[in-house]
C-alpha cells in the first residue's frame, strides 16, 4: 500500500469516510490523495459545474473557481488533518467511476476510501455497491448509519488485517 | 356572343398564358442558376428511386404522419385541387370546346367540383384566420391567393353553364379572373407547384442514397446480413 | 406534466454572452487567432456580412426549399415544440424557417424584392434582431427533422435552420456552449478536450479491465495499427463518461475474432459542425477521420453509437469536406449483426430480463439509413423487447439534438418540451430505453430525471455485452 485515495463529499458519510482514510494513512504514514468531484449536469461542456452539492444552481468555471473549490477542499480537512502533511488534493471532473479509474491506472492510490451516503447511491452512473464490488482496487465504504461501520469489496476483504478495522464492524458489498 | 367576350376567352387569355409562360421560363433559370449539391458518399439506396418516392408523396397520403393526424386535411386538399384542375380545364374548354358544356352531366361535374372547391377555400381562410400559429405565419400573399382562388371557383360554378346569350357577366368575370391569375400567379405562392419538383427532388435524391425513400415500415432485411 | 409553461420572449429575448469568445481572444487560442473559429465583433456590419454569406450559400436545394413553403401549418402538427406548446405559434417549424426565408425574400426573391410587405419579406436591422434570430434557430429546434418528413411540399426546414446557425457561427453569433465546444474541436480534435493522453491512458485502463475479464492477458486494444480488418472510432463522451462501452466493443471484436485498432488522432466521430452549421469545421473533424483510416490503410470504417457523429461521418462529412469517399464506413451496430448471424459472437438474451423499448435517433432513423438493424438485435439480445410509438422515422426527438445539450440557457424550454417523448417512454411500460447515440442518452436522461420516469437508458453496445457467452475456456475463474 503507497497511497489512499478519498472520494471527498461534504456530507455525515464523507466526514467518516475522511477520518477513517486518515487513520489508514497515518497508521501506515502514507500518501492520502483526496479527489472532490466539480459536477455539472452538462456532457459536452466543460465551462459550467454546479456551485455546490445542492446542485441548484451553476457556476462558471474559471480560474479563480478552480482556485476558491480547491482552497475550499483544503480549509475543509485542514483542521483535521493536523500535523499531517502527506496529504494531496485533486478538483476533478466527468464521471467519477471513469475519473478514479484514471487515477487508479496513474498509481494515485493502491486503497479507495469513499462516504457510503446510502443503499444504492448513484456512483457515476450505477448503484454504489456494484461500482464497489467490481472495482479493480480494496475499496472500503464507510456508513451509512454510524462511522464505524464498514462495507468492503473482496480485495480490501484480502488485505484486512492492514486495514485497521474490527472483525464485527464490516460486512462484505454485494452488489 | 359578343366581340368584347371573344377577345376576352381567347387573345387576352393567350397574351396572359404567354405572360405566365414568359415568367416561369425566366423563374426557372433563375433556379437553375444556383448550383446543386453533390454528393460524395457511398450510397445504401436507389436516389433515383428515392425521387420518384418523394414525387409520389402527393398521392400517398399514408407516408405522412402530419396527414394520417389529419385525413380530412388531405381530402380537402385533393378537393380544392380537383377544383383547380376543372376550372384550368373550363378555361380551355369554353372557348374551345364549348359543345362539351351542352351536356348536363358535364356541367354538374364541374359545378360540383367547383363548388366543393369552392367551399374548402372558405373551410381553409376559417382556418388561416382562427388558428394563431396559421395567423402568424400567413402574409397577405397566403390571404388574398387563398381569396382569389375561392372568389374564382364561385365564379366558375356560375361561368361553366356557359349561357353566354342569357348574360355574359359570369362569363366575363371568369375569364378575367383567369387572365389575372395568369399574370399575378407567378409572383405569387400558388407558383408552388413549380418549386414542388425540386424541392422533392432534393429531398428526394439524399433519402434514396441514404436508403430512408421508400420509407420503412418494419420488417426489411438488415445490412450486415449477409 | 403540467408545468407552468416558460415565456417564450424570455427566450427570444436572451442576450448573447462573449466572455468565453473574449476570454478566447486575450489567450490566443489558435483556431480564433488563425480566423477558423469566428468571434463576435459588435463594431462590424454583421448585418451585411450575413447577407453577403447568405448569398454564397444558396444552392438549388436551399432555394427551392425558401421558395416552396405555402404556409400550410402541417408541419405544426408534429414537432414536439408546437405539440407541447399548443398555445405558442412561434413554435411552428414554418416559423422558425420563415425567420431565414424572409430575410432571402427581401433580398433575393422578386415579389419580395419589389412589395416586401405583401410576403412578410423584412431584413435583419442590427445584431438584436441577429441575436433573436440566434434564440431562435439554436434554441427552438433541434433539427430533428420531423417537419420535413411531413412536410407536403418537401420543404426541408431543418436545412434552412442550419444553414442560419452556420450564417451566424461565421458572424460569432451563438450560444456561448456553441463556441466552447466549437473551440475545444478545432483546438484537440474533440468535442470534449480530451487530452491524447487522457485518450490514450483510457485504452490502456479498458485493454487491461476487458484482459482481466476474458482471461487474456496480452489483449491490447491496438491504437495505429495498420492494415487491419477496420479502425474503429468513438464519442469522447465515451473517454469521459462511459469507457465502459469501449471496453464492451473492444471485448466483442475480440471474441469474433476481429482484427481492427483506433487511432491516435481522428477518432473522434462526433462532429459539432452539424449543429453549429460550421461547414468547415464539419470538413476538418471528418477529414481527420477519413485520412486516418486511409493513413493506416484500413478496409473499414466503424463508427460507434452516436446519431449526429454517424450521420456526419457516414453522410455529411465527405460533402462538407468534398471528399470522395473510398473506404467504406458503418455504424458498430452492422458489425454486431455480422458477428452475431455468422455465430462469431454468442448471445442469450435472457441476461437482458428487463422490457426494453428503443429510441430511434433522429439523426440515424430520419437522416440516415438505420431503422432494422437496432431492432434485429434487440430481439436476440433482449427477453422482452418493445415498442414505441410512433417509431422508425417517425420517432419523436430525445429533446437533447442538434447542439442542445451544450446550450444551457434553452433547458427550461427544452424540459417542457419534452413531455411529448416523456409520455411516449410511459406508454412503452418498459424499464429501459435503449438508443444508439450518445447525445440522446442525456437527453432522455435529462428528461426521465425532470418527470422522474422510472427507467433508464442504455445502449445498444451494453446489451449486446451483458447477453454475451463466453466461450467456456476463456470465462473468468
Amino acid at each position: 500500500m503507497k497511497a489512499i485515495g478519498l472520494c471527498s463529499h461534504y456530507s455525515r458519510q464523507g466526514d467518516w469516510a475522511f477520518h477513517y482514510a486518515l487513520t489508514l494513512a497515518r497508521m501506515h504514514d502514507i500518501q492520502l490523495n483526496i479527489f472532490h468531484w466539480l459536477d455539472s449536469p452538462f456532457r459536452f461542456r466543460r465551462d459550467f459545474v454546479y456551485a455546490d452539492d445542492k446542485k441548484e444552481n451553476l457556476v462558471r468555471v474559471t480560474d479563480e473557481l478552480i482556485a476558491k473549490k480547491e482552497l475550499e477542499l483544503r480549509e475543509y480537512y485542514d483542521f483535521w488533518l493536523g500535523d499531517f502533511v502527506k496529504v494531496g488534493f485533486r478538483l476533478c471532473e466527468g464521471n467519477e467511476g471513469a475519473e478514479l479509474h484514471r487515477c487508479l491506472h496513474r498509481k494515485e492510490y493502491d486503497v479507495l476510501v469513499v462516504g457510503y451516503p446510502e443503499h444504492g447511491t448513484d456512483f457515476g452512473g450505477e448503484p454504489i455497491e456494484k461500482f464497489a464490488s467490481k472495482f479493480r482496487t480494496p475499496v472500503i465504504m464507510v456508513g451509512p448509519d454510524k462511522p464505524n461501520s464498514y462495507h468492503l469489496n473482496q480485495r480490501a476483504v484480502e488485505m484486512f488485517d492492514q486495514l485497521g478495522i474490527k472483525e464485527e464492524d464490516w460486512t462484505l458489498i454485494e452488489a | 356572343m359578343s366581340e368584347f367576350l371573344k377577345i376576352l376567352e381567347n387573345e387576352v387569355q393567350l397574351v396572359a398564358l404567354a405572360f405566365m409562360g414568359t415568367v416561369y421560363f425566366l423563374r426557372l433559370l433563375w433556379m437553375f442558376r444556383f448550383k446543386a449539391p453533390q454528393d460524395f458518399s457511398y450510397g445504401v439506396g436507389s436516389s433515383k428511386v428515392g425521387v420518384a418516392y418523394s414525387m409520389m408523396n402527393v398521392a400517398m397520403p399514408w407516408a405522412m404522419e402530419s396527414v394520417r393526424r389529419n385525413w380530412s386535411f388531405y381530402l380537402q386538399f385533393v378537393i380544392f385541387h380537383l377544383g383547380v384542375v376543372a376550372a384550368i380545364t373550363a378555361t380551355f374548354l369554353i372557348p374551345y370546346w364549348p359543345q362539351l358544356f351542352e351536356i348536363k352531366m358535364v356541367v354538374w361535374i364541374f359545378q360540383i367540383l367547383l363548388a366543393a372547391a369552392c367551399f374548402v377555400g372558405i373551410l381553409r381562410l376559417i382556418r388561416r384566420i382562427s388558428k394563431p400559429a396559421l395567423r402568424l405565419i400567413s402574409t397577405p400573399d397566403d390571404y388574398f391567393s387563398l381569396v382569389l382562388m375561392t372568389t374564382f371557383f364561385a365564379s366558375g360554378v356560375f361561368a361553366v353553364p356557359n349561357k353566354h346569350t342569357a348574360s355574359e357577366w359570369p362569363l366575363i368575370v371568369f375569364f378575367v379572373m383567369t387572365a389575372f391569375f395568369l399574370i399575378y400567379v407567378p409572383f405569387s405562392k400558388i407558383s408552388h407547384y413549380l418549386y414542388y419538383p425540386f424541392t422533392r427532388y432534393f429531398l428526394g435524391k439524399v433519402m434514396g442514397h441514404r436508403g430512408v425513400f421508400p420509407r420503412k415500415r418494419g420488417g426489411e432485411k438488415p445490412a450486415g446480413l449477409e | 406534466m403540467n408545468e407552468k409553461s416558460i415565456n417564450i420572449e424570455d427566450v427570444m429575448s436572451l442576450p448573447l454572452d462573449p466572455k468565453e469568445q473574449k476570454k478566447a481572444v486575450e489567450e490566443k487560442v489558435p483556431c480564433v487567432a488563425e480566423g477558423r473559429l469566428k468571434v463576435y465583433d459588435p463594431n462590424s456590419n454583421n448585418v451585411k456580412k450575413f447577407l453577403e454569406l447568405l448569398q454564397s450559400r444558396l444552392n438549388r436545394s436551399v432555394v427551392g426549399s425558401m421558395t416552396a413553403c405555402v404556409h400550410c401549418g402541417m408541419c405544426s402538427e408534429v414537432c414536439h415544440y408546437a405539440l407541447a406548446r399548443p398555445h405558442d405559434p412561434t413554435m411552428v417549424p414554418a416559423y422558425k424557417s420563415d425567420q431565414i426565408r424572409s430575410i432571402f425574400k427581401k433580398h433575393f426573391d422578386w415579389t419580395g424584392r419589389i412589395i416586401p410587405w405583401w410576403v412578410h419579406a423584412r431584413s435583419p436591422k442590427n445584431d438584436e434582431d441577429l441575436n433573436r434570430l440566434k434564440n431562435i434557430v439554436f434554441g427552438t429546434c433541434t433539427g430533428c427533422r420531423r417537419c420535413t418528413l411531413n412536410c407536403p411540399m418537401g420543404v426541408d426546414t431543418a436545412i434552412l435552420v442550419r444553414l442560419t446557425r452556420g450564417l451566424l457561427t461565421e458572424l460569432g453569433i451563438v450560444p456561448e456552449g456553441v463556441f466552447v465546444v466549437s473551440k475545444d474541436q478545432w483546438e484537440t480534435g474533440n468535442q470534449m478536450g480530451v487530452t491524447e493522453e487522457e485518450y490514450l491512458e483510457t485504452l490502456e485502463w479498458m485493454s487491461e479491465e476487458i484482459g482481466e475479464e476474458i482471461g487474456d492477458p496480452n489483449f491490447k486494444i491496438h491504437v495505429d495499427k495498420e492494415d487491419c480488418d477496420f479502425m474503429y472510432t468513438i464519442n469522447p463522451r465515451e473517454v469521459k463518461y462511459d469507457p465502459r462501452s469501449i471496453g464492451h466493443a473492444a471485448k466483442i471484436f475480440y471474441l469474433a475474432g476481429e482484427s481492427w485498432t483506433m487511432p491516435r488522432w481522428g477518432w473522434d466521430m462526433t462532429n459539432f459542425g452539424l449543429f453549429s452549421g460550421d461547414d468547415k469545421l464539419g470538413a476538418f473533424v471528418a477529414k481527420n477521420l477519413y485520412e486516418a483510416a486511409n493513413k493506416l490503410r484500413a478496409k473499414r470504417i466503424v463508427i460507434s453509437e452516436c446519431g449526429h457523429g454517424y450521420r456526419s461521418t457516414r453522410w455529411e462529412g465527405y460533402n462538407w469536406a468534398k471528399y470522395a469517399q473510398d473506404i467504406s464506413s458503418e455504424s458498430v451496430l452492422v458489425t454486431l449483426i455480422r458477428y452475431i448471424s455468422q455465430g462469431r459472437i454468442k448471445v442469450d438474451p435472457s441476461k437482458n430480463p428487463l422490457p426494453v423499448t428503443f429510441h430511434d435517433s433522429c439523426n440515424i432513423a430520419r437522416s440516415g439509413d438505420l431503422t432494422e438493424e437496432p431492432r434485429w438485435i434487440l430481439q436476440r439480445v433482449c427477453k422482452d423487447f418493445r415498442e414505441m410509438y410512433p417509431n422508425r422515422a417517425d420517432n419523436f426527438c430525445c429533446t437533447g439534438g442538434g447542439g442542445a445539450l451544450s446550450m444551457v440557457e434553452y433547458k427550461p424550454l427544452r424540459m417542457e418540451v419534452a413531455k411529448i417523448k416523456a409520455q411516449q417512454l410511459i406508454d412503452t411500460g418498459a424499464k429501459q430505453v435503449c438508443t444508439i447515440c450518445h447525445n440522446c442518452v442525456d437527453g432522455l436522461g435529462d428528461l426521465i430525471r425532470h418527470y422522474k420516469l422510472d427507467m433508464q437508458v442504455v445502449q445498444v453496445l451494453e446489451l449486446v455485452a451483458n447477453a454475451l457467452v463466453l466461450p467456456e475456456k476463456k470465462e473468468k475463474k
